[in-house]
């Protein structure tokens, strides 16, 4: 080998190995970051949580249907895990079955957050009724947002697998969106334990 | 027939052994043995034991007040904690990684005291 094709050589070595752990890094410091934004959010809430201006409270919360919400929320930690385990062992077919197992149960928490959402509105807890209620919407509607975005990833990677596109060294892998996912997933075992259970 | 000989230089035989063995050390320290998939699912199976603890606990008179709310942010933290290190790889990957996402969380809980001392709210 020339000196040059040795170089060159190592040069790649070196790309494949410094710009993985790059964003890698670059996704954990978003996710710190938005540590901050979610505490914020929580934070809020629980200033106004005793606002509700006539309005309803805390009482309306469906404790049985949340915690179903939040067992599906928690599992799908387990699937996408498997997926990136499947993905590590080049499994492409366990990877792509457990990326749309997690992309549906993530689906599912979604359905069960609009459905609550549309019977506290029938109870009259809306955006604007109090402000309780705008901490309320905004806290778990952020998240919701952060799920959806989630499926849409998990969605984009599962066909990815169907094209043979999805590479560990390139772009948005496995990894980082498990680590996006996941983030969801403790994001929402704060919200459950603070918003909802010691509010009962 | 015809036969194809390979020259082997030693001195690229021994920089590539030494690479390959550095590789393998960096990977050593950076990725500890993550768990089994058969480990995933117990893990799975604990967390959801504690949710439903969690669920019982603000049902159960004798905790009513200060023990439920200590139990249920200690019952919170585990399965944030476990989550975080288990399934996030936070425990088997590099401490910089670890130092970014504390930054933030530190941060974040920072936040919430001073907000809540602030409005009187704690």
């Amino acid at each position: 080998m020339t000196d040059a094709a040795l170089e060159l050589s190592h040069g790649e070595h070196a790309d494949h190995h410094d710009v993985k752990p790059l964003r890698k890094t670059a996704m954990w410091v978003f996710l710190g970051s938005e540590c901050v934004f979610f505490g914020a959010m929580i934070s809020t809430f629980l200033l106004y949580r005793n606002s509700t201006n006539d309005a309803p409270g805390v009482e309306i919360f469906d404790i049985p249907f949340t915690s179903a919400s939040s067992f599906i929320l928690l599992m799908s930690s387990l699937t996408m895990v498997l997926a990136h385990n499947a993905f590590e062992n080049k499994d492409m077919r366990q990877t792509r079955i457990w990326l749309i197992g997690t992309a549906l149960l993530g689906s599912t928490f979604l359905a069960g957050q609009i459905f609550e959402f549309t019977e506290f509105i029938h109870k009259g807890l809306t955006l604007p009724a109090s402000p309780f209620g705008s901490a309320f919407y905004m806290l778990t509607g952020f998240h919701g947002m952060h799920v959806a975005v989630g499926v849409m990833l998990l969605a984009a990677m599962a066909i990815l697998t169907l094209n043979g596109r999805l590479y560990e060294d390139r772009g948005l892998n496995v990894e980082l969106v498990g680590l996006y996912w996941h983030f969801v997933d403790i994001v929402w075992i704060v919200i459950f334990t603070v918003v909802y259970l010691l509010q009962i | 027939m015809s036969m194809t000989t390979e020259t082997h230089d030693p001195a690229t035989n021994d920089l590539a052994a030494t690479e390959s063995e550095a590789a393998a050390a960096v990977h050593d320290e950076d990725h500890l043995d993550h768990p089994t998939p058969k480990q995933y699912w117990l893990i799975a199976l604990i967390l959801a034991v504690v949710t439903a603890i969690e669920v019982a606990v603000p049902y159960v008179d004798a905790l009513r007040g200060a023990p439920s709310v200590f139990l249920l942010i200690f019952l919170g933290a585990v399965k944030f904690a476990m989550v975080v290190a288990l399934f996030m790889h936070l425990r088997f990957d590099k401490p910089l990684y670890r130092n970014f996402f504390l930054v933030g969380l530190v941060g974040a809980i920072a936040m919430f005291v001073i907000v809540l001392l602030t409005f009187r709210a704690l």
